[in-house]
């Protein structure tokens, strides 16, 4: 019924032995798509983890090219791929890892032009971005086009993780309504990271992608969990939906997507 | 009196919001704040009086995906 050859039988064995995926849900996961935005420190471990689970089709979204600097924690990325566009590099990683699973990777800037028509191909967003702009633009894209996303970000020693599910729950800008002034937060290449760090908030967004697409668990709908890796603490916030929000309030003010450039001057390049 | 910030509790002087962050030596250009259960609009912060047993929460922003 869910013709999986036995070379894949035993590849996902242990998630069949688990009660809660089963032959079943491994079909699931395998008719399943995701976009993860970014191939850099997040964006990592999320594709690495969704391959490896034989999602069956992940979409990669980055203009980057791959920097010395990268490879403390964007580890889809290796010594050797220095200056190669991190799409190609990305696809070849995890072609080599699970060739079951259809890598399509798309080399460009996320823009108003094109946001929504990627998003809305999926069925789960991931947001791996360095930058501001691109954070607002993935989460309107995805309110607009009712598309799931879990967000997540990293600074320093802390990680904050979250899903947003348009239809049921808050968005970002119901939390965080505006971007940071140009200029004023610094980015992980001024302020620096851990790097395992993006390893553990990456993972956490995988977990909850894949718990979305079995619809299993405890959804982290409404919930922001903040990680401290000093204190090695996890705490949760409850977040609603804001009646006030300026794109899912009462009365929104934003109709249609906008582009931020002015915001990502200074995250750029990160 | 005392408050409820960041999950923790604190005991402090100030009512107002904005001074309260200054006590936690936070920029308020880098969080996002919560209190109770509304998220306060940036330009309301300097006039946000806050209450015994008010819950407070500074939200980071954070990126750095890449």
């Amino acid at each position: 019924m869910f013709d999986f050859n036995e070379d894949e039988v035993e590849r996902y064995s242990r998630h069949i032995l688990l009660q809660e995926v089963g032959v079943e849900g491994q079909a699931k996961l395998r008719e399943s798509s995701v976009l993860v935005v970014g191939a850099g420190g997040l964006g990592s471990p999320v594709a690495y983890y969704l391959v490896a689970a034989g999602v069956g089709k992940i979409g990669i979204v980055d203009f980057d090219e791959v920097d010395l600097s990268n490879l403390q924690r964007q580890i889809l990325h290796s010594t050797d791929d220095v200056g190669r566009a991190k799409t190609d590099s990305a696809k070849e990683t995890l072609e080599a890892l699970n060739p079951n699973v259809e890598i399509i990777t798309y080399n460009q800037r996320l823009g108003t032009d094109n946001v929504e028509d990627l998003v809305s191909q999926y069925d789960i967003v991931i947001d791996g971005v360095d930058n501001f702009a691109a954070r607002y633009l993935v989460n309107d894209a995805c309110v607009f086009t009712n598309t799931p996303l879990v967000e997540g970000g990293i600074l320093r020693f802390e990680g904050q993780v979250t899903l947003i599910d348009p239809e049921e729950g808050p968005c970002y800008r119901c939390v965080f309504p505006e971007p940071p002034k140009p200029g004023s937060i610094p980015s992980c290449q001024e302020a620096g990271v851990l790097g395992a760090i993006a390893g553990t908030i990456g993972t956490l967004q995988a977990t909850e992608a894949i718990k979305y697409l079995l619809g299993i668990g405890e959804s982290l709908i409404g919930r922001l969990v903040i990680y401290d890796a000093l204190q090695l603490s996890f705490r949760e916030v409850k977040i609603e939906q804001n009646s006030d929000c300026s794109l899912c309030g009462a009365k929104p003010e934003i109709t249609e997507l906008e582009e931020y450039t002015i915001h990502c001057s200074l995250q750029e390049n990160d | 009196m005392e408050l409820v910030v960041n999950g923790e509790k604190h005991e402090t002087e100030t009512s107002n919001l904005l001074e309260l962050l200054e006590e936690f030596d936070v920029n308020p250009d880098l969080v996002s704040l919560k209190v109770n259960e509304q998220v306060v609009n940036k330009d309301r912060i300097e006039v946000t009086e806050l209450s015994d047993g008010d819950e407070v929460e500074m939200l980071f922003f954070m990126g750095g995906g890449n």
